[in-house]
């Protein structure tokens, strides 16, 4: 192979063209590898904790009421509320679905009586779907900062 | 001679090239956007096959890492091991207890906890917590997900954080 002369003249000119194509390679294998290895699936977490054992919380003062709420088959819930106020509710089902409408104005005025409540009990009967007690732990969650799993 | 304006256009090569330079750019935004949604978790929390979470829309999406227990169909595993043999989603009635935790999941619990308790006494930076990953089908039983809650409970994990599809 014949090599050029070194030193001023024709072949020593600044101007090159960068060879693209490798680095169009290393970008296709990299993206073909993110891809495959990416979760497009968005995952969040809902917080809960327990109402029975273990530690529930870091406030020292008894709240004045506990609030329960038991979900039932057919969509029905039961409200309880015990201790300073005593109240005991069933919310039946609206159009086939949870009644939310109907819960979300009972809790905002036992939170708005007792603000320093944070939390509530959600439990539910045995054949309930996880996926409505999700639902209804996020509904709660708009009234109450705690949601605490119990039933058990 | 008047000089030609309009000349007449050649016919084209067979042989043309690709401008690889505006490839380049797209290949490196794609890559960006990429490595941008990447997540950096230590933790895998894609679920099984045939595993359905459910959505919540009030989801926190800042990354967790902590113990992953699953619930799926035919088993309860934890992280990605099962360890507790279920039947349409219902515990096999002699893994239960009387205090309503699983044997079988109880035993695996109290294992992990310990391992966890012997890494946190050798190494002072690491923290033994509560928290504890339940990734469950939306199709699971309530009765199912308070054994698994117990069970949990029983060996210290009482943080529960519910993975959940989050919605935008």
């Amino acid at each position: 192979m014949s090599v050029g002369p070194i030193g001023p003249g024709d072949n020593n000119s600044q101007d090159f063209d960068l060879n693209l194509a490798p680095i169009i390679d290393a970008l296709v294998v990299l993206i073909a590898f993110m891809l495959a290895s990416a979760a497009f699936l968005s995952i969040g977490f809902l917080d809960a904790g327990i109402s029975a054992g273990g530690a529930q919380g870091k406030s020292q003062k008894k709240p004045p009421i506990a609030i329960t709420l038991h979900l039932k088959p057919n969509y029905q819930m039961q409200l309880k509320v015990t201790g300073k106020m005593s109240k005991n509710s069933a919310i039946r089902s609206k159009d086939g679905t949870w009644n939310y409408a109907s819960l979300t104005p009972q809790l905002q005025s036992i939170k708005k009586r007792f603000p320093t409540v944070g939390a509530i009990t959600l439990s539910a009967d045995s054949a309930i779907e996880y996926v409505e007690v999700v639902k209804t732990m996020e509904e709660l969650k708009k009234s109450m900062p705690g949601v605490l799993l119990g039933g058990f | 001679m008047p000089k030609k304006v309009f000349k007449k256009k050649s016919a084209p090569a067979g042989d043309m090239s690709l401008n690889i330079t505006a490839m380049a750019d797209i290949f490196v935004v794609l890559l960006v956007f990429l490595l941008k949604s990447f997540s950096t978790s230590a933790i895998n929390l894609t679920p099984t096959a045939g595993l359905t979470l459910p959505q919540a829309f009030a989801a926190s999406q800042n990354p967790i890492e902590a113990l992953k227990v699953e619930i799926s169909k035919e088993a309860v595993l934890i992280e990605d091991q099962p360890v507790a043999e279920l039947k349409e989603f219902r515990f096999q009635k002699g893994d239960l207890n009387q205090n309503k935790s699983s044997k079988s999941l109880a035993k695996a619990l109290k294992k992990e906890r310990k391992r966890q308790l012997t890494i946190a006494k050798a190494n002072s930076s690491v923290k033994v917590d509560s928290k504890i990953i339940i990734v469950a089908d939306q199709k699971a039983p309530y009765s199912t997900v308070k054994t698994v809650l117990a069970s949990a409970a029983l060996n210290g994990y009482t943080d529960f954080k519910l993975a959940v599809v989050a919605g935008d």
